[in-house]
């Protein structure tokens, strides 16, 4: 054994040429040191997947089983070593500067085999089905073949998102971007595009406008990620409330998009969100001819296209426009779509549309069929304020069939609803459609205190439109029973002329 | 894993938390916490390599202990933990049996081929058999039936042909969810770790605090205590604050070191004088960082030669 005061010297010696902490500059003699120069190459190898168990640690290195429990065992001694869900993993602490001396150019040789011994490895995990082998090879992948695994990653990114499953996303992200220093500006800019798209499911308006904009400003970025960008750009600030930008933007850059043949695919959304903005905007006539447009355009692309929404929002305008049946014709092919995709979620917004415009063109029973399908898609979804919508307007259908008992109960339902969901100025509107529905059924003494209770809670609730309302309508006289004075006239005046008649003739004759 | 696989990482386990030194002051904090439930949930952060996971380790023994009901979940680089695979991580660790009902219904909202078990209500005005729905059940949530443990199909994409918007399966799950530990923890308390939240998404941080949490912090579920670790600072929300204990951890002082590597080096023939000046210099190179501290002192016995 050493003396204690010369080893502590050496130590000493030792950590100051490792330049602790964590030997940052050194990982290869912190290692060495450690376990000694065979296993210390082994033990930096094992710093490139995130974690290892004994079976790829005897892959990695090209052991025998009895050999890799050894090395296992002797590893999982080192404090430099964690647990992973089960496995062992280098610590953070000292996988990030091992990381950073893999990606050097003097090791690109070695780190380009391990990662393609690594891709091979999870390769034959993902056939097994195990459930995070893809998502490791996809990381692996792009050590070893960058093209083929930025590909990779953005299949995944594409399927996790479609899914909304957003979690999955950020940690797809957050795997590429440990390779930021080998990747070149023009792939940065597609981690940028996708975190700006992520941001904007996640309504993060101000992080995503950020994002995307640092990419349709930047040069290194392929021109039709650029204009994705800024027709991205347009969709986040005419979500965010903001449809003037929204509409500056994306007519600026509709025109950039017609006149570059290579980005074909995206013309039919940048004409999509632009006729949404020309609708919300008030400009029917712009929007209608413009999701025309992006109608025909979906046409010519194969994927990834919302022909259900553009179709919907067509119909909406086309309501607008008073063009009933080009409106329910554009709401049921909405509704096409959304069947043969499978998706229930957004039916019954479309059906609720199509309601409304059935009750445009008074067919009562096919606008009543809609909206009970609407009310009753969501039910099922638990969309109490949607329920509510669907009820007020079922209410309007019901009334114009002069169903008034169903109308108000429709009407008091939405009411409740409302309030359940919060939205107590829609309770009070949808109160007043009562009120005033129990005086068409000409219960007018019933509409009194409907209405007096009506304006004390609107008012309690500073909604002075509807109190107002309430007031009006309290102020209003009842209509009279009876005949009218002119109708009293056209009777009377026969029978005078009558009367004159006969006293003309007695008196004659008299 | 194989339990030939396991012993290393059970040893490394047993190791840790035998040479565990020091965070006497965050213990106390932690056993507050643990005690009283006047602040319910506890923050611990700190930079990498400061500790954090060997505190978690011993406060986890410090459940096994007092017996308390505890569930872990870390966030890793390898694996997604979104706010049903959480869910998922905290049932099975709290007790399948007690979370029937949600695992019914994320069964029914994955599941395509999904068989109806129990009560499948997701509407807001009924339409749907509710079984055991009165009955008076004692840990356990009501839609469950005793002795009924659901098997879950662990399908992780959702079903889209059922009309339910995601968030609304979100917010209906949680719920289930939070009604099992609420039956769960009425008798008894029950401990739930967060560990290495900065690999968190945005989203699920934001569910974990807006839903899971909310009803800790708000008093609704008082025999549950929540410790999350990491890099990554709580809401800032002064409301919130209020019902937190929050820890940052500090270094190591010298002779936390020295009692550290008295641990480290039994049986190793280390003078008491070499290890005072070992816990010194070590003290003043890793400025007291706890993993810089343990690598040191592993170099320090690989390279001292055979004691």
């Amino acid at each position: 054994m050493k003396d204690d005061s010369e080893s502590l010297a050496a130590f000493r010696r030792l950590l100051e040429t490792t330049t602790a902490p964590a030997g940052a500059d050194s990982p290869e003699l912190l290692t060495d040191s450690l376990v000694g120069p065979e296993a210390g190459a082994l033990l930096r190898r094992c710093a490139v997947p995130h974690e290892f168990d004994r079976a790829l640690l005897q892959h990695l290195g090209g052991l025998d089983a009895v050999e890799a429990a050894e090395r296992y065992a002797q590893f999982s001694e080192l404090s430099v070593m964690q647990i992973n869900e089960g496995a062992l993993c280098v610590h953070e602490r000292w996988r990030r500067s091992l990381w950073r001396w893999w990606l050097a150019d003097a090791r690109r040789a070695e780190f380009v085999a391990l990662n393609e011994t690594l891709v091979e490895w999870f390769a034959a995990q993902a056939e097994r089905g195990a459930a995070s082998a893809a998502r490791r090879r996809m990381f692996h992948q792009l050590g070893c073949r960058q093209d083929e695994g930025l590909r990779s990653f953005e299949a995944m990114f594409r399927s996790a998102r479609h899914l909304r499953h957003f979690s999955e996303c950020s940690l797809l992200l957050r795997l590429v971007h440990e390779y930021d220093p080998l990747l070149r500006a023009s792939e940065r800019a597609v981690l940028t595009y996708h975190e700006g798209k992520l941001a904007s499911d996640l309504r993060d308006w101000d992080r995503s406008l950020a994002l995307l904009h640092e990419v349709s400003g930047d040069e290194g970025a392929a021109l039709g990620l650029r204009l994705s960008a800024e027709v991205r750009t347009g969709h986040a600030l005419s979500q965010s409330g903001r449809p003037h930008e929204a509409l500056v933007v994306l007519e600026k850059v509709q025109g950039r998009i017609a006149a570059e043949p290579a980005v074909v695919g995206l013309v039919w959304r940048v004409l999509y969100e632009l006729g949404e903005v020309y609708r919300d905007l008030g400009r029917a006539d712009d929007a209608s001819a413009t999701l025309t447009r992006a109608l025909a355009s979906a046409g010519s692309v194969e994927q990834d296209v919302d022909v259900a929404g553009i179709l919907n929002s067509l119909g909406t305008v086309q309501l607008k426009l008073r063009e009933i049946d080009a409106a329910i014709e554009s709401f049921r092919a909405s509704l096409a779509h959304l069947a043969q995709r499978g998706d229930a979620v957004r039916s019954g917004g479309v059906l609720n549309n199509l309601g409304l415009a059935q009750l445009e063109r008074c067919d009562w029973q096919d606008a009543e069929a809609s909206l009970s399908a609407s009310l009753e898609t969501k039910r099922a979804a638990g969309d109490a304020a949607g329920q509510a919508t669907a009820l007020v307007n079922l209410s309007r259908v019901q009334a114009a069939q002069e169903r008034f008992d169903d109308a108000c109960r429709s009407a008091e339902q939405a009411a409740a609803l409302y309030e359940a969901s919060g939205d107590v100025r829609a309770s009070l509107r949808a109160r007043l459609a009562k009120a005033r529905l129990v005086r068409r059924a000409g219960r007018w003494a019933e509409s009194v205190p409907l209405l007096r209770a009506l304006a004390s809670q609107a008012d309690a609730a500073g909604d002075q439109a509807t109190a107002s309302a309430a007031r009006a309508d309290l102020d209003r006289k009842e209509p009279k029973r009876g005949l009218r004075w002119w109708a009293w006239m056209l009777i009377a005046l026969p029978v005078l002329l009558l009367l004159t008649m006969i006293l003309l003739l007695v008196a004659e004759a008299a | 894993m194989s339990s030939a696989a396991a012993a290393p990482i059970d040893r490394l386990r047993a190791r840790r938390l035998a040479e565990f030194v020091d965070r006497s002051a965050e213990m106390a904090l932690y056993q507050n916490v643990l005690d009283t439930g006047e602040l319910p949930i506890m923050v611990v952060s700190a930079e990498s390599g400061m500790g954090k996971t060997s505190l978690l380790m011993r406060m986890v023994h410090e459940c096994s202990l007092r017996g308390l009901r505890k569930a872990e979940v870390v966030w890793t680089d390898t694996l997604v933990f979104d706010y049903m695979a959480v869910m998922r991580r905290l049932r099975d660790e709290l007790g399948a049996e007690h979370f029937g009902a949600f695992t019914d219904l994320i069964n029914y909202y994955t599941d395509t081929n999904y068989q109806p078990r129990l009560d499948i209500n997701v509407n807001l005005q009924g339409g749907s058999v509710q079984v055991a729905g009165g009955a008076q059940i004692s840990g356990s949530a009501v839609g469950d039936i005793a002795g009924v443990v659901l098997r879950d199909n662990m399908i992780v994409i959702h079903r889209s042909d059922i009309p339910v918007p995601i968030e609304v399966r979100r917010e209906l799950l949680t719920k289930r969810f939070l009604d099992g530990l609420a039956a769960l923890s009425g008798p008894a308390a029950v401990v739930l770790f967060f560990d290495a939240i900065e690999k968190m998404s945005d989203i699920t941080h934001q569910w974990l605090w807006e839903q899971l949490l909310k009803p800790v912090v708000e008093g609704a579920l008082p025999n549950v205590r929540a410790v999350l670790l990491g890099q990554r600072p709580p809401p800032d929300d002064r409301d919130l604050a209020a019902f937190m204990t929050c820890v940052r951890l500090e270094p190591l002082g010298r002779d936390d070191i020295d009692a550290y590597i008295a641990k480290r080096a039994v049986g190793k023939a280390l003078s008491d004088e070499t290890r005072f000046e070992l816990a010194k210099m070590l003290a003043g190179i890793t400025r007291g960082r706890p993993a810089d501290v343990a690598s040191a002192v592993d170099l320090y016995l690989a390279n001292r030669g055979g004691a």
